[in-house]
């Protein structure tokens, strides 16, 4: 896998690149901004794009502004956006418009090869991932209202994998359940909790969307 | 700018006018009276007219004032009889008789007319005793001496009409000096009766009444003495009447005296402000607004109350008890119409209501101003104390701060430190060992760098050691020598923060802006402010108003209630001095 | 009693006025009856004893013309002496005490005897020169316009040539002298001459009194207005004198008339001419209450104080709408008008300065000394010194006011300034320490932690790398509190992207349900930080205090103030106002209000309330 880096820190940039290159990723591209990077994969785009979310000059939202610009320039392209706090806006504003191939990260889940190859691997294959510690918020504060307690334990579950991105199959790879458990488990959920999908009727198959939907529903909590 | 009427002018009001027609009138009446005198007589003529047109006039502009309206009454109708009187000139007919009695009524009205003054009424048994008497003296008196004489006895012609029933000179002379002797006893228990009324009246009035009584004792003591040239039987009408001018114009005195006296009060209230103007002086304060409206009102037992958070309070923050008797409460107002403050006054005073009105609003000008500065003192001091409170608000937090960035993640961190330092011994592995080396050094730093910004905050020395010890780590760090003298002692956290932050930053200025050769730092406890300084001997000349690091702090130390003087003359060094109270 | 004139040389020169705000002049005597009064009243007395003598074979007989003419003999004294006291009027006082004493001698006629006589028609002469020339010189004290001094001349030549005319041509009987011992040098005694001389001078006398007047009107109109007040009526008495005068004085002006009527004349000539004085007294009288009233005025006419009031007051109270009034700023040092703007004086070191015409400024000082204003008034003002004094007293006692509350003011904004000051600078530091946190330490143990990651990859040990990962637990451990720290310190997003998703963060960690309604308006830094930890603490108020399970925060924009309601469901405990005195404080230093409601049941509000610039 290639992969093109965006930080503006040098000291964890280059720890981040050792870590890359040494579990096998190929880094080509290491810039210090985003406006770098777009310059520097302008010819040959790699697989995925590692941007930091807090970068010079106003170190508010330069990630989520490259990565629209890096989707909108190479189709595709996954992109990576890493942050040091947990912002579940700044999250939400990354997947307003149901992108493919996008990922939030927390940084410190990037120091796990594991979490980090496996994040790489979904975003190039054009899934949505949304770090698993946002979900864990916001399904918490929901639970502290009540609102999931219609929900079983195995359907929180399910609501918190798909929060973070996984498909079905990922869903019912890592609880252990079959494609059709996990598609009932969905659509119970989706009954239950009235989530309707801003883009449209409830999609519990396109988990991109859903994604959004599922996220919309959690985060509907703090204003309602 | 308010339209000020020409016409007519303050002084010409309704109230003069009338009284000026009633003296004009009276005059008339007076010419007509006594035209066959006047003709031989202009200058008598002219001194009489003036007179019983003063008298008319006096008495109207009383009638129509505020004060003794019956007085003023009684003396127009004084002014008539006078008038009257001078009948006697035509010495045909009743003038003769008309007139002799028209003197008696002239000299009644004048009596009732002081007597009711200024009440309107006649106050005390003796005063309407002496009233009865009076009538049976003056009237009574007046018909037995005609009764029993001829007209040609009192001066005037055989033929007018006179009720001469038993004329008799024997008798007519015991009963002219029977009544003359009654006239001056009338007249001893007159001035008595006023000269006991003095002690009664109140210190003000007592000023204003003086005067009328000396016209009035002047007026009754001539009068009488003009009256005894009159004994015996050998008269000519030329004598009466020349016993009449000289009586009318000792009588004019009185009402001239009584104007006076109301000029004199409206003099009074028209000079008020300008006389509390004089007493009040720097600092006003409300004692001394207190103390003039008691000597310009001049009530010794004068009180004043300030309005006090919907109440009236003394100056010892008492509040005003209710409405005792014989006293009496007014209240003052600001401009603005809010309640201000309410004053006690002798009751006596309430006759004089348009001059306590205007001392008090002088006094409640000069009262309103003592609030406002004492209220824009206090949210002064309000700002001061929130500002105060604010830097020691601050000063804590960072303490907090800095306490909090040494002890949640220091003490992890320290933890990984020995973490790290058990894997590189553990294992074999050259590469994981070297790794692991690099990790240890990337944590040093990170500590190190943690460290920094917790001292940048609040020296944890500091808020351990206290002041000497942080200001000797710094000193030490400094590149130039410092010489220290510093107290042992601690001091509140917000003054050792600000003291060692300011501190820090002159010693920073010294070094990097002055470039001294040697540095002096003191800091001297007192018992009232600590004392510290900083001076070097670098090329001075620095801005006398700190800009930069030291602002920030100068405001600290304000806040403090503190003063930071910098001195930096041209080549002799700068002295950095910063005083800061003891709480 | 009369008006007392700032002793000043001439019109040309610099007129120089300090008004300084002084403390009381204690009087022991009272204010009407000062030294000048006394010395006044003496001098009354003894020309009237001199009146007494002079005519005393006269008063013998006529008794009421005696008190007529004493009084009015003892009252010209007496305006004389007081008028004399005066800087301006001095030379009118002395006239006219002159006057009073030319006109007891003009008695000494009724002795009919040695010198009386023919001094008598000298001296009337005389005082109807000194109180025609008196008036003229009122109030400037110098005989202003050409047409004065032509009269002045001629009424010389005429006074004193017709006596010198009649004795010259009559014998003493035929002046109505008759005694034995009159001295009467009579050189050319020609009957017809005389009578000629008689009708000539009774002609001049008539055209004297005629021209005064005419002298007198030409005066008026070019007198300002204050002028005209004082001349008015004294140029009314002086006229009716005059002509009353020469009128009476017709009479008697034919051959061997009896020596009565000649001193009757006399008589009501005196009762007549005393109205001069009175007027005089009462012009005197009338400046001298205005002085006294001012201060009541000013009063009245400056509530409530404001510097532009106390402007149009003088204005009002001098008559003078061109008045112009500056006011010293302390804090600017220098002086600024109504309006507040700076502006420059040229002003003399001693306080004075005179404009180009007749304008003249004064320095108005305050009690302590120093500079309090500066006033500009028009020339017309310049005979009434002590009218503008009292004013300017009265006015800066005002203006004392005004600027006290000026500076307590500025004292207040340079406090509150301060505040804003302290409260940036830390906001700043806040800042500074949160991104030094973040881009310092945080990202060098993230590092830290990507190169745990790298030593777990590279070894093959599997108990380094669990003791790797434990490592990273630690340090992941670490960094969280280190996030918390920063958080409290200064949170990102609030400088980012203001209260609005702070708050969201704030209210997520909270564990309590929270309604946020927040405008997405940006507002000063030092606002948003201060309402920002305001709002935190009224929050963790709510829930560690109140133990609220509902909570509201609505932060709204109105009329330039920012508007924050914390609305909880929890019973408030006992006194919310001192568990939220921090909050408070911070708030009002801002100059905002807090308000705490609500009682056991209610729920409670905190509502915040606090200018936004």
């Amino acid at each position: 896998m290639r992969v093109a880096v965006a930080e503006d820190s040098g000291i964890f940039r280059q720890a981040l690149v050792t870590l890359l290159t040494t579990v096998g990723i190929e880094v080509v591209v290491s810039a210090g901004s985003g406006e770098e990077l777009l310059a520097l994969i302008a010819e040959d785009p790699p697989d995925v794009a590692i941007v930091d979310l807090h970068m010079p000059p106003t170190f508010t939202n330069e990630g989520v502004v490259a990565a629209r610009r890096l989707l909108a320039r190479h189709p595709g392209l996954g992109v990576l956006v890493l942050s040091a706090f947990n912002e579940t806006p700044q999250a939400m504003e990354l997947f307003r418009d149901q992108p493919r191939g996008v990922g939030y990260l927390l940084k410190d889940h990037v120091t796990d090869v594991d979490n980090l190859r496996s994040a790489l691997e979904r975003v190039r294959s054009g899934e949505v991932v949304i770090d698993p510690d946002v979900v864990t918020r916001l399904v918490e504060a929901r639970h502290r209202e009540q609102e999931l307690a219609r929900l079983s334990g195995r359907e929180r579950e399910v609501l918190e994998l798909m929060a973070e991105g996984h498909s079905n199959a990922g869903i019912g790879k890592r609880l252990h359940l079959s494609a059709r458990t996990v598609e009932d488990h969905v659509r119970a959920i989706f009954t239950k909790l009235k989530i309707t999908s801003p883009g449209g009727p409830p999609g519990p198959q396109d988990s991109n969307k859903r994604v959004l939907a599922v996220l919309t529903w959690l985060r509907a909590a703090e204003t309602r | 700018m308010r339209p000020v009427p020409r016409w007519p002018p303050l002084w010409l009001g309704a109230r003069v006018r009338r009284a000026l027609a009633a003296g004009a009138s009276v005059a008339a009446a007076t010419l007509a009276s006594g035209w066959p005198h006047w003709r031989g007589h202009p200058a008598e003529a002219a001194v009489t007219l003036a007179c019983c047109g003063g008298f008319a006039v006096a008495g109207g502009l009383f009638a129509a004032g505020r004060l003794g309206r019956r007085t003023g009454r009684w003396f127009v109708l004084a002014a008539a009889a006078w008038a009257v009187t001078w009948a006697a000139a035509w010495n045909t007919g009743a003038a003769p008789l008309v007139s002799v009695f028209a003197q008696s009524v002239f000299f009644l009205a004048i009596g009732v007319g002081v007597l009711s003054y200024p009440g309107g009424r006649l106050q005390g048994a003796a005063a309407r005793l002496w009233t009865a008497a009076a009538v049976m003296i003056m009237v009574g008196g007046q018909a037995l001496l005609c009764v029993c004489s001829r007209p040609g006895w009192n001066g005037f012609a055989g033929s007018v009409t006179w009720p001469a029933i038993h004329p008799d000179h024997e008798v007519f002379d015991c009963v002219q000096r029977a009544v003359t002797a009654a006239m001056a006893a009338l007249a001893g228990a007159f001035v008595i009766i006023l000269v006991a009324r003095l002690p009664r009246t109140g210190r003000l009035d007592r000023a204003l009444a003086v005067p009328v009584a000396a016209a009035v004792t002047i007026g009754v003591t001539g009068a009488l003495a003009v009256q005894g040239t009159l004994l015996g039987t050998g008269l000519d009408l030329d004598d009466v009447l020349e016993v009449y001018l000289i009586q009318g114009v000792f009588a004019t005195g009185l009402p001239l005296a009584f104007l006076a006296t109301a000029l004199r009060t409206r003099f009074a209230e028209l000079t008020v402000a300008e006389r509390m103007h004089r007493l009040l002086t720097a600092p006003v304060s409300v004692a001394t607004v207190r103390d003039a409206l008691r000597t310009v009102l001049r009530d010794d037992t004068l009180d004043l109350w300030m309005w006090a958070d919907g109440g009236y309070v003394d100056m010892a923050g008492r509040s005003a008890g209710g409405d005792v008797p014989g006293r009496w409460r007014h209240e003052v107002r600001t401009s603005g119409g809010e309640p201000l403050a309410t004053v006690d006054v002798a009751v006596a005073l309430r006759d004089h209501e348009p001059l306590v009105e205007a001392a008090l609003i002088a006094g409640g000008r000069a009262l309103e101003t003592v609030r406002l500065q004492a209220a824009a003192q206090a949210t002064l001091e309000r700002a001061r104390d929130a500002r105060e409170r604010l830097v020691r608000v601050q000063a804590a937090e960072r303490e907090r701060l800095a306490a909090d960035l040494k002890r949640s993640a220091q003490q992890r961190l320290r933890t990984l430190e020995e973490m790290l330092a058990g894997l590189a011994e553990a294992t074999a592995d050259a590469a994981a060992r070297e790794q692991a080396r690099t990790c240890r050094r990337e944590l040093a730093e990170a500590v190190a760098e943690l460290d920094d910004l917790a001292r940048g905050v609040h020296p944890a020395i500091l808020a351990d050691s206290g002041l000497a010890p942080a200001i000797e780590l710094v000193a030490a760090r400094t590149g130039v020598p410092v010489r220290l003298d510093l107290p042992a002692g601690r001091f509140p956290p917000e003054i050792e923060s600000t003291l060692y932050f300011a501190l820090c930053e002159a010693l920073t200025n010294a070094v990097k802006h002055a470039r001294a050769a040697s540095i002096g730092l003191t800091v001297r406890p007192g018992p009232a402010e600590i004392v510290a300084e900083v001076g070097d001997d670098g090329i001075g000349g620095a801005s006398a108003t700190p800009r930069g690091g030291l602002a920030g702090l100068t405001d600290r130390v304000r806040a403090l209630r503190g003063q930071v003087t910098v001195t930096s003359p041209p080549g002799e060094g700068t002295t950095v001095r910063i005083v800061l109270p003891v709480p | 009693m009369c008006p007392r004139w700032p002793d000043v040389a001439g019109w040309t020169s610099i007129e120089r006025m300090v008004v300084v705000i002084s403390a009381p002049r204690r009087r022991r005597s009272p204010p009407w009856f000062g030294a000048e009064t006394r010395r006044a009243l003496a001098a009354g007395l003894a020309v009237a004893g001199l009146a007494l003598l002079a005519g005393w074979p006269y008063w013998r007989g006529h008794p009421a013309a005696a008190a007529i003419t004493l009084a009015s003999c003892a009252a010209i004294a007496v305006v004389g002496v007081l008028l004399a006291t005066g800087g301006r009027t001095r030379r009118t006082g002395l006239l006219f005490a002159a006057a009073s004493v030319c006109w007891a001698a003009n008695w000494a006629a009724s002795w009919d005897a040695t010198l009386g006589p023919i001094m008598s028609p000298y001296a009337q002469a005389t005082f109807y020169l000194a109180l025609a020339v008196g008036v003229l010189l009122y109030p400037g004290g110098r005989l202003e316009y050409l047409a004065d001094r032509i009269w002045t001349v001629l009424a010389c030549v005429v006074l004193w040539g017709c006596p010198t005319a009649l004795w010259v041509t009559s014998e003493p009987e035929w002046a109505a002298f008759r005694g034995d011992s009159v001295w009467w040098p009579a050189p050319f005694p020609d009957l017809e001459v005389f009578r000629t001389v008689l009708k000539v001078s009774g002609g001049l006398y008539v055209f004297l009194a005629v021209s005064l007047a005419v002298v007198l009107l030409l005066r008026l109109p070019r007198m300002g207005r204050m002028r005209r007040l004082l001349i008015l009526p004294v140029t009314l008495a002086i006229g009716f004198v005059g002509i009353s005068a020469a009128l009476t004085q017709k009479p008697v002006m034919t051959t061997s008339i009896p020596l009565d009527d000649l001193l009757h004349v006399y008589v009501v000539q005196g009762a007549v001419v005393v109205i001069v004085p009175l007027t005089l007294l009462a012009s005197g009288l009338r400046v001298r209450i205005a002085e006294l009233t001012v201060a009541g005025r000013m009063l009245r006419l400056t509530a409530p104080v404001s510097v532009e009031r106390v402007r149009d007051a003088l204005r009002d109270v001098l008559h003078d709408p061109t008045l112009e009034l500056w006011f010293w700023a302390p804090m600017e040092e220098t002086y600024v008008d109504t309006a507040g703007l700076p502006v420059t004086l040229d002003l003399a070191d001693d306080g004075t300065g005179e404009r180009d015409g007749d304008r003249r400024r004064h320095r108005v000082r305050s009690a302590a000394g120093g500079p309090l204003a500066v006033v500009e008034l028009g020339g017309a003002l310049r005979d009434h010194g002590s009218l503008v004094e009292a004013a300017l007293v009265a006015g800066g006692r005002a203006l004392e006011t005004a600027r006290l509350q000026a500076s307590v003011q500025a004292g207040l904004e340079q406090v509150r300034a301060a505040y804003r000051r302290l409260v940036r600078a830390e906001t700043v530091e806040r800042e500074r320490l949160a991104r030094d946190l973040h881009d310092g330490a945080q990202q060098r143990l993230l590092a830290l932690g990507a190169m745990l990651g790298t030593l777990e990859a590279v070894t093959g040990d599997p108990a380094v790398r669990e003791h790797a990962r434990n490592c990273r637990g630690e340090l992941m451990e670490a960094l969280a509190e280190l996030r918390a720290l920063a958080r409290e310190v200064q949170p990102a997003l609030l400088v980012q992207d203001g209260l609005g998703p702070a708050l969201e963060v704030v209210a997520e960690r909270l564990g309590t349900r929270v309604a946020l309604d927040v405008t997405p308006r940006r507002f000063s830094r030092e606002i948003e930080s201060t309402l920002y930890s305001a709002l935190c603490e009224a929050l963790s108020y709510a829930v560690d205090r109140a133990r609220a399970t509902q909570v509201s925060v609505r932060v709204g924009e109105k009329d330039g103030r920012l508007v924050a309601e914390v609305g909880l469901d929890g019973a408030a405990p006992a006194a919310p106002a001192a568990d939220l005195a921090g909050l408070t404080g911070r708030i009002r230093a801002l100059r905002g209000e807090v308000e705490v409601d609500g009682g056991p049941g209610t729920g409670t509000t905190v509502r915040m309330d606090l200018p936004c610039e």
